[in-house]
């Protein structure tokens, strides 16, 4: 197992998947997020908007993990006090492209999130702009996520963070 | 006005139809655009759409996204990729496109009214 199960606020995840870098997986996994979150919210809205940045964050995991056969590892946090939900999505990765990661975020997060995703649309059309990273800056303008990343022993962790609604 | 012949494009998750409409063109799909790279099969045909749409001089065009019930960031991409087209094309030679979303369908509520924001001289949004 390349991670240890995470814990946050003194919690286990509520949900926690392995699976494959299998592209067909993430539609299974996009609807299991959204019917399961939407039991346990009562809000389909919120639970979609969770579902799709989940689905963005594990396209990056597969599309960016530089081994194959490596499982992802997707856990859902849910902090009851405050109703954030929390999710982080792990892969294996070489270090500099988790630097470069956390450069984009940094630049995505200081931005207002209508902007970030409005530039990063113009720039995905542009030939020569291969990694758009439009994925990272839809999630954080439709569902207002806080997104962050960690590394450690070859494994990225992507945090994204959802508030209240 | 000649009408266009287009075959629907088919693939695992989505449908794309072509048919003609009062005001000219409509474009019609289905499903969901999540695979890995829609560049590959989407865009191509709708850049073939939208050279026929300027061989015959068409103003506006329908394009019907009701039913299209998931679309990841690899499907905002093509799409704004079609749009930007329009910059390569003659200002008096252009068309407009004319989205016609649901509301009800979280990501359509949100991605649409941002790319009307980004282009508004390409696109108009409606509802249902």
């Amino acid at each position: 197992m390349p991670t240890k199960s995470q814990i946050i606020n003194g919690r286990k995840a509520f949900v926690e998947l392995k699976f494959g870098p299998n592209w067909s997986y993430i539609s299974t996994v996009r609807n299991f997020i959204i019917n399961f979150l939407a039991i346990t919210l009562f809000d389909k809205k919120r639970a979609d908007h969770i579902a799709m940045a989940v689905n963005e964050l594990i396209e990056n995991a597969i599309k960016y993990s530089d081994r194959d056969g490596i499982d992802i590892n997707l856990e859902v946090f849910r902090n009851k006090k405050d109703d954030t939900i929390k999710v982080m999505v792990c892969n294996h990765a070489k270090k500099n492209e988790v630097e470069t990661l956390k450069k984009i975020l940094d630049e995505i997060n200081s931005e207002p999130p209508l902007e970030a995703f409005m530039k990063r649309m113009r720039d995905s059309a542009i030939a020569e702009c291969k990694k758009s990273n439009i994925g990272l800056a839809r999630v954080r303008y439709e569902s207002n996520a806080k997104i962050s990343a960690d590394y450690e022993n070859g494994f990225v962790k992507v945090f994204a963070e959802f508030a209240e609604k | 006005m000649g009408s266009l012949s287009f075959e629907p494009l088919k693939l695992e998750r989505v449908n794309i139809t072509v048919g003609d409409n009062d005001s000219g063109l409509s474009i019609k799909m289905s499903g969901m655009i999540d695979m890995r790279d829609p560049t590959l099969d989407i865009l191509p045909y709708l850049l073939k759409i939208h050279e026929e749409v300027l061989k015959k001089s068409l103003k506006n065009i329908k394009a019907d996204f009701t039913d299209l019930t998931f679309m990841n960031s690899s499907g905002i991409k093509t799409i704004i990729s079609w749009i930007m087209k329009l910059n390569d094309v003659p200002v008096e030679k252009r068309y407009k496109i004319n989205i016609i979303y649901n509301p009800n369908i979280t990501w359509q509520e949100s991605s649409i009214q941002v790319m009307q924001q980004l282009f508004p001289d390409f696109i108009v949004v409606e509802t249902e």
